[in-house]
This record gives structure tokens, sequence and C-alpha cells, in this order.
């Protein structure tokens, strides 16, 4: 948590939020809620309901459209020009293709690169850097080029690349788009451990109901439902009505589970 | 031997060449030992090199081509085809020795314009995506193609590089929006 930041004031606060692409189609209409520090908030809805949009908007990435009164809070900072540089340190993202992401020749500087932006080099980089690959499983691979890694292991590097910042926040692009199972499974036991507030905007409605304490339901750019994960996920005619179907693993339960 | 070390050297014979006066071409025959030797011992066949000097053969054409018009270009023009061709080899040979990220690392060490060794390696990490993004898209082209003609296929090929070209351009966007959100300036 940032210095003089006190308990109770939510990691993430969006006050009603609205957005339109330039050419004018609106893509978020008043969207409001809270990240409590340490939470996990799932965001579910069909393609094009405006998910990406809300969590490029988390990170400053996305100018306010149309100018107001500023709309989104990380750590009770708003999202201003002036305190860019803070909440885009604060807050990790995490794209949906690692390719996007991965921008550095070798796995080592790809790490070090939010790093080094915050002036950190020599012996300390280098402990930062070797520090976030073991802590997402990859000690050793400073040295691999990211062309050459499989999906899984370049989302863990993206990961790696976020923490080496220090963010209270991660928000997350369906991070488990484009996984075998394995890689899938091995990527939410790794989320799982990770501290801090998280965001997660997914269609991997298992993810959610293992992952989030809260799952928030958008469509149409607005919010049309949040709940526990198991309760809201339950609500078959919500599911349907919104581009979704209840997970499986609401559906069975098998003995492993 | 470092990379440093490399680079240093290449720039140097690079220099050398371009420095031997363009009426005294036999002097290259020194520096062109030099290269065909690293060149051998590098190990690498003449094959491997031929796409990398196409784009040059392609430049060279056209300033050939005035040269045979023009007899007062044929000496800069042979001067220049023996410069370029002995400066690429010797760039082809170091990039045989040293892996491109340890170059990348050497530029940077070597004091290289941050700007300059961003966007080589930038480059570096996406021309592979690149040519696969092609292959893809190829791929799926030909699957649909069943006439074959030349002049379709000409046309399917300006097709797939103008669309190469735009997801290069969201790709480009993308990657941007990534770097901003990890600080960068």
């Amino acid at each position: 948590m940032r210095k003089g930041v006190e308990l109770s004031t939510p990691a993430i606060e969006v006050r009603r939020l609205s957005y339109a692409y330039p050419e004018g189609t609106p893509a978020l209409d008043a969207v409001s809620f809270e990240v409590a520090a340490g939470e996990c908030v799932g965001l579910l809805g069909p393609n094009g309901a405006g998910k990406s949009t809300l969590l490029l908007h988390l990170n400053g990435l996305l100018p306010v459209r149309p100018p107001g009164e500023p709309s989104v809070l990380v750590e009770g900072l708003p999202l201003a020009e002036a305190n860019l540089a803070t909440i885009r340190r604060r807050v990790g993202f995490l794209f949906q293709d690692p390719d996007d992401q991965l921008v550095a020749p070798t796995v080592f500087d790809d790490v070090a690169f939010g790093p080094v932006q915050l002036g950190l080099n020599g012996a300390p980089l280098k402990e930062r850097v070797e520090a976030c690959l073991r802590q997402v499983g990859l000690e050793g691979y400073g040295r691999r080029e990211p062309s050459r890694l499989s999906h899984g292991e370049k989302k863990r590097v993206c990961l790696a690349g976020l923490l080496a910042c220090d963010p209270a926040v991660l928000v997350l692009d369906e991070p488990t788009a484009g996984l075998d199972p394995r890689g899938r499974r091995e990527l939410k036991a790794l989320l799982n451990r990770l501290p801090g507030a998280k965001v997660i905007a997914t269609h991997d409605l298992e993810l959610a109901v293992e992952l989030c304490q809260r799952v928030l339901l958008i469509d149409g750019g607005r919010i049309v439902a949040s709940g526990q994960p198991a309760d809201l996920l339950s609500d078959e005619p919500l599911m349907l009505a919104h581009g979704l179907e209840k997970p499986h693993l609401l559906t069975h339960r098998h003995p492993h589970t | 031997m470092r990379a440093e070390a490399g680079l240093a050297l290449a720039a140097t014979y690079s220099a050398a060449v371009l420095l031997i006066p363009a009426h005294s071409m036999w002097i290259a025959a020194a520096p062109a030992a030099l290269v065909a030797l690293a060149w051998i011992r590098s190990g690498v066949g003449l094959r491997a090199a031929v796409p990398r000097f196409i784009p040059l053969e392609v430049l060279l054409v056209g300033f050939g081509l005035a040269a045979l018009a023009r007899p007062e270009l044929r000496v800069p023009f042979l001067a220049a085809a023996i410069k370029s061709h002995l400066c690429l080899a010797s760039v082809f040979v170091l990039t045989r020795a040293y892996s491109a990220t340890d170059l990348l690392a050497a530029m940077r060490r070597l004091g290289c314009p941050a700007l300059a060794a961003d966007t080589l390696a930038l480059m570096w990490r996406y021309l592979p995506l690149m040519q696969e993004e092609s292959r893809r898209l190829q791929r799926a082209r030909a699957s649909r193609t069943f006439v074959a003609s030349r002049g379709r296929r000409w046309r399917l090929l300006g097709d797939a590089v103008a669309l190469l070209f735009l997801r290069g351009l969201a790709r480009a966007e993308r990657v941007y929006l990534a770097m901003c959100a990890r600080g960068w300036n």
C-alpha cells in the first residue's frame, strides 16, 4: 500500500465512469464500483461489453471522455495527468496478448523494463528481477528470448514484469486466454498466491468462481449485476440473458473438487 | 571476444573501407581478404547470406543502370558496389558471431543513443512475430484460393501485405499502451 494511504481506502474506486470512442460509439455508461485492498474482483460479460475498455481506464490508458471530474481513484489518488506516473506504478496491467506486452529482447530486460523507468539499476535491479522471476516460477529464464517461450511462460514473464514495479492492484485482461488446461491451472495457482487487489476481466467463469471474492456482470457498458461468484453465476437465466452460461464447476460437483 | 570489441572492430573496418578512394579500389583487396577469412572461420554457407544481400543488389541495379548510361558514373558505381558488399559482409559475419541480444546490450554499453537501441530492440523482438503473422495469413489465403492465376496471386499478395501493415499498426498501438502501462514515457 502507498505511504499515507488509510486501511479503509479502497484500492480502486470508480465513480460514474462514462466513455465513448472517438467516433461516438458509447462504451461505458456511468459505471461505479469499488475494489477493497487485497480483494479479487471478477469482471464478466459478453464480447464487446466494455470490460477491456473499463480496465484500460484503471491504468489511465484512455482519456476521460467526455472530460469532467475524475471518475477513477487508485488508493484515493484521482486519475489525472499529474498522478499518472504514480497510478501506473500502483496498477499493474496484464494485457490479453503477451506479445503486446513483452517488448524487450530478453526476459531479464523485459522484467527490468518497469523498474528501470523507476530509476533502479545495478545490483538492486538484478535482485528485483531475479526475485520476480522466482515468484512466477521462471528462475534462470533471464537470458531467454521472449519469442522462444511458450504462451504460458510468456504470460508469467508479463506477470513478473508487473510485480517488479510493486503494484498495489493487478488488472488482468483475460489472463487464461489461449492457455492449455495445465497452463491455466498453473496460472490460477500463481494468481491465487499473489498479494494485493486484483481486477480480472475473463470469460473463464471457473477462474472467477475459484479466485474472485466478488464478480461484476457488465453488458452494454453498464454493470447489470454484482455479487458472490457462486450466487451470481448460478443464476442461469441471468447468465443466458447476458451471453454467458452457468459454469460446469457449479453444475456438477466432482468427487475431486 | 566480447560483443563490444566485435562491434568496435566492425565499425572500424567499415569506416576504413568507406575511406578508400574510389580511384584506388585495389586497396580493397586487403579488407576483402580479411572479411573472407572471418567468413570462412564463422563456418556460414553462402546460401544463408543470400537473403541479406538481396536488398543491396536491388539498390545497386538502379545505380548500375545509371552507370551504364553515363560513363563518368562507372568508377563511383564500382567503388560503391565493392564498399557496400564489404561492409554488409562484415556486419553479416558480426551477426553470426554474436547473438542479437548481446549486440544490443553492447551497443547500449558503448553509449549508442537510447532511441536507436530501443528501436533496434523492438525490431528484433517483433520481426519474428510479423513473419509468423505473415505465414498465417498466407496459409489462410492459400486454403481458400482455388483458382491460382498469376494475376490473382499477385493481387492476393498485395492484399496480404496491406493487411499485414494494418495489423502491424494495430499491434504497434497495443504495444505502445503496454509500454505506457509500465511507466514508459
